[in-house]
């Protein structure tokens, strides 16, 4: 039995039904019990890419679910997750071609996180956790399988990051600001999980400083790095990742809403510099307002800033996910 | 050689997936669930050479694009090829894919039709 197993392990590798990673072989009894669990009926119709010309059915996704090692009780979890990720406003496959190597930030809030024991608290980002990596590596897997691992696209990510493997972040229950999926109007108390496409995490350090203003100030110079690719598309949106330490500083002072303005007000750099550094094309479109005598925000608006707080006490760090441009939006759905 | 492959090549061409796998023990087989949605029908027809003598330049709104099919137009006519005076542009923004509508409208033209692409 074991070498069986072994071999059909084998069999996905030499076939292509895999991510890189050794996979759960997808036996017809687990899908057909992921299914159940995810509340569909095999055939069913879940998600489309015209331009692919393809349908992804329910059995596609189950047996997906399988492969990354997810537990059946994910089930209602991977339900709402499937909606976000055939959302045609993520733009899946544009995430697997892009030169910018997006992967696909997930971000679970509520009480599901408790229920079915997600890591909120040490490396909340990149959590050794049975539930955060499975579901990280199914969302990843599905963009994968509707991509390249499929045969239907190629792709061309300059350098990728590793949440391309599997990217996915859980909120503490208790929050001291309201809940992640707040922000795009789901109620408090409700479970949530949230898509985004995305760049690779950058990790803000301040130990030392004592006051609200110069922790938000070093956020603000993270997002204002030379290098954000947002500079000119303004399109993408940002996930702020706030620590418990960091938090404890900065909430006495400030509630989310006025973070949002301070940063959007702080992080900005001369455009004439952008452009000398060559961060702002010689030739810019109406559509990105450039304006060479003004300071430039890497945002359109402060509403494509977005903040989750997680990871563990004991640490002064925060983070800044930047979003990949190709998406405007982060898509948040009810896990009912 | 090229490494932007799913599983290795066969011919020079990248590998499909498996459109099947079979798991058998020594009492039984059993065929696993293909987690791939596949195309229901071919997604490319490949026209080996254009029906009509023409280049034609599109712009995909990526910041140098435009900049890239100006100097080709010149340089194409420079050399004789003819050469669709005007440039088109994508009309919705280079970061989100096309649309059906989009794509069926290109997939018309006669000549041939080259992108410009530029980050």
């Amino acid at each position: 039995m074991a070498l069986t197993v072994y071999e059909d392990i084998e069999r996905c590798f030499e076939g292509g039904w895999s991510d890189g990673l050794p996979v759960v072989p997808p036996y017809g009894s687990l899908v057909d019990r992921m299914l159940g669990e995810m509340g569909w009926k095999p055939t069913e119709v879940v998600g489309r890419i015209k331009a692919q010309n393809i349908e992804i059915r329910a059995e596609h996704l189950a047996a997906t679910a399988v492969m990354a090692g997810c537990k059946f009780e994910y089930g209602r979890l991977l339900r709402a997750l499937c909606k976000g990720l055939m959302d045609p406003r993520l733009n899946l496959s544009g995430a697997e071609v892009t030169t910018g190597g997006a992967s696909v930030l997930v971000m679970v809030g509520g009480p599901i996180v408790a229920e079915l024991g997600f890591e909120h608290e040490a490396n909340a980002l990149g959590a050794n956790n049975r539930a955060n990596a499975t579901v990280g590596r199914f969302a990843q897997m599905v963009r994968h399988f509707c991509g390249r691992g499929g045969g239907v696209l190629q792709t061309h990510g300059t350098i990728g990051h590793p949440g391309r493997l599997s990217f996915c972040i859980a909120e503490h229950p208790e929050t001291v600001w309201p809940p992640f999926h707040t922000q795009f109007g789901i109620p408090a108390g409700t479970s949530a999980v949230s898509v985004m496409t995305s760049e690779g995490p950058n990790s803000i350090n301040n130990h030392y400083g004592e006051t609200p203003e110069v922790i938000l100030d070093t956020i603000a110079d993270t997002l204002q790095h030379a290098g954000m690719t947002n500079w000119y598309w303004h399109s993408g949106c940002s996930v702020i990742v706030i620590a418990p330490d960091h938090m404890q500083t900065i909430s006495p002072k400030y509630n989310r809403d006025q973070v949002r303005k301070y940063l959007y007000e702080k992080a900005v750099r001369p455009t004439a510099e952008l452009k000398r550094l060559g961060r702002i094309t010689a030739n810019p479109r109406p559509e990105s307002k450039v304006d060479l005598n003004a300071l430039r925000s890497p945002f359109d608006s402060e509403a494509q800033m977005a903040f989750i707080e997680c990871g563990k006490a004991g640490g002064k760090f925060s983070a800044l996910i930047p979003g990949w441009v190709g998406a405007r939006m982060i898509i948040s759905n009810v896990v009912e | 050689m090229s490494a932007n492959l799913s599983h290795g090549t066969e011919g020079g061409i990248p590998k499909l997936p498996s459109a099947q796998i079979i798991s058998c023990d020594d009492v039984a087989c059993e065929p696993l669930v293909d987690p791939i949605p596949r195309p229901k029908s071919e997604p490319f027809k490949v026209v080996m050479q254009p029906k009509k003598k023409q280049v034609v330049l599109w712009d995909n709104g990526k910041p140098n694009s435009l900049q890239i099919l100006k100097l080709a137009h010149s340089v194409l006519r420079a050399r004789g090829v003819d050469v669709r005076e005007e440039i088109a542009a994508k009309p919705i923004s280079a970061g989100l894919p096309m649309n059906a509508d989009l794509l069926a409208k290109y997939a018309h033209e006669d000549g041939l039709f080259l992108m410009g692409i530029n980050d």
